[in-house]
């Protein structure tokens, strides 16, 4: 008696045993493959934060140097200006993920450089109109583009005179329609 | 309310074009009008209608977004598409280009001038707001890059009397910065609105600010000092910004601009239905749930949006308004009576 009700037992139970069973090694297996594309994507992401962080901090202890010098009361602007962005590259916590101000102080550090890069590019002979260099960009994430060396580190860069691959950027031009082109037509107004 | 709000004239400012901004100088003599044309109108009184006194055409290579006087009445900003910000010295009736601001990405949409004359304020669609400091020798400086925003921001204003600005941006929020420790840092973020904030604008004492937006809807947003009596809460020594009052159902579509009458407290709208309203406060309402009433609306104001209205700094009830016409119109304003 005992034994047919097993075997009732196995074949009426079958389907959700295997259910069970499928949906065990399903989640291991899908963990296992998880991890290691969270592994990878955080490794990407990670290395692009860095990269862009590194170019800015490169390129202010560079500025910091050829500074160094310096005296007059518009270069110990421009070191004040050189000094914060380092000390905001410095404290950030690179090797903390969750850190909830993550963005936040990216953006600042971004925001910096911003002002950094405008203070290091402007004329200061003669007191003329400012020139921003167009010719390079900062690394943005995910976007990166280096540094012409032919322009920007330049000896013309050291004697400060003016940028010459100095353009002004073209704007979006785009037409499309219906709500997609209302909230395109907003960000161009 | 038929006959609150009368025009007294009209001028093609930007002939097949859209007229952008509008702005009054500080004696209120003159106005500045940018469009999409490239170009900057200057115009003036002369008699009983409006003359166009100066044109600046050459500078920007698109079109020009927003012009701003400062507050010395010497000198106009003006922001652009093509990425820059003008400084233009008035020499008379001829306008010199003094500088060039550059470093944001893309189209500027706004700038102002802080009452001081010292500091200048630029946003753009790169999301950032720019502080520039302007010293004895017309130098320019930029002090802060501020990131704060998510999307373009659309305006940005200066508090009447403090250090304070303020910023609109098509993330929804308006966004308030001031300086701390040699730095500016965003010190309130005001939350509310459900699309687009287009516009923003201080009433006469500060205490208030008005906001309009793609929501159809203008905010008023009141300052909470720390230790106020209402016991609203505020974080550590910032002020609190709450809002006490929404106008909604007056606007048929998107409130592009709005103007705060530092004379009379009148607050105007430009709106994307072609007409422009005046609000004004009740006389008895309550400061913390003010109450304002609809006093003109003026339908088919323009034949397009009207893209911006401008209260004349010193003469009560005078009110310029410009349109996607290309259009300039000088309306003359008068609360009504039994308000």
């Amino acid at each position: 008696m005992a034994g047919s009700q097993d075997m009732f037992d196995a074949i009426v139970m079958a389907d959700e045993r295997f259910h069970g069973e499928g949906y065990r090694e399903g989640y291991e297996e899908g963990s296992s493959l998880g991890v290691t594309e969270g592994r990878q994507h955080g490794r990407l992401h990670g290395a692009k934060i860095g990269s862009e962080i590194g170019c800015y901090q490169g390129f202010a202890f560079a500025w910091k140097c050829l500074l160094h010098s310096c005296t007059t009361e518009k270069d110990s602007r421009k070191m004040k200006v050189l000094e914060s962005l380092i000390g905001m590259i410095q404290k950030f916590p690179y090797d903390d993920p969750t850190y909830d101000k993550l963005h936040e102080d990216l953006d600042k550090i971004r925001g910096k450089f911003k002002q950094v890069h405008f203070h290091v590019c402007l004329l200061s002979s003669a007191g003329n109109m400012p020139v921003t260099c167009w010719c390079w960009e900062a690394p943005r994430y995910p976007a990166a583009r280096r540094p012409d060396s032919q322009t920007c580190a330049s000896q013309d860069r050291l004697c400060n005179a003016p940028c010459t691959c100095h353009h002004v950027p073209q704007g979006p031009c785009v037409v499309q329609i219906d709500a997609a082109a209302r909230m395109v037509e907003q960000q161009t107004m | 309310m038929k006959d609150s709000l009368v025009l007294l004239g009209r001028v093609p400012a930007h002939p097949d074009s859209r007229c952008w901004f509008l702005a009054w100088n500080p004696a209120g003599t003159l106005l500045a009008s940018c469009g999409g044309d490239r170009r900057i109108r200057i115009w003036g009184t002369e008699g009983d209608s409006w003359i166009c006194k100066s044109v600046i055409s050459e500078g920007h290579q698109r079109t020009v977004r927003k012009v701003a006087w400062s507050p010395c009445g010497n000198y106009l900003a003006s922001a652009s598409f093509d990425a820059t910000t003008c400084i233009w010295k008035k020499n008379q009736d001829d306008f010199e280009c003094v500088t060039t601001l550059e470093g944001h990405e893309n189209e500027v949409k706004s700038v102002a001038w802080a009452p001081s004359g010292n500091l200048l304020a630029t946003c753009s669609r790169d999301k950032s707001v720019w502080v520039w400091e302007v010293d004895e020798e017309d130098e320019y400086e930029c002090v802060s890059v501020l990131n704060s925003h998510t999307q373009d921001v659309k305006h940005v204003v200066w508090h009447p009397s403090q250090e304070l600005l303020a910023s609109a941006s098509y993330d929804d929020t308006v966004k308030l910065y001031r300086e701390e420790e040699d730095d500016w840092v965003c010190c309130a973020t005001l939350e509310g609105h459900e699309s687009t904030v287009w516009s923003l604008a201080f009433d006469p004492s500060g205490q208030r600010l008005a906001s309009c937006s793609d929501d159809r809807t203008v905010r008023i947003w009141r300052q909470y000092l720390p230790g106020n009596e209402q016991g609203v809460a505020c974080s550590g020594s910032d002020p609190s910004w709450k809002c006490v009052c929404t106008l909604s159902g007056f606007h048929s579509r998107t409130i592009y601009d709005i103007a705060w009458c530092q004379l009379t407290g009148a607050l105007a709208t430009a709106c994307g239905d072609d007409a422009i309203r005046v609000f004004e406060e009740d006389p008895n309402s309550d400061p913390q749930q003010p109450t304002f009433s609809l006093t003109a609306h003026l339908h088919q104001a323009h034949s397009q949006d009207v893209n911006c209205v401008a209260w004349n700094p010193k003469e009560p009830g005078l009110l310029a308004s410009c349109s996607d016409d290309g259009e300039v119109a000088f309306w003359k304003y008068q609360r009504p009576e039994g308000l």
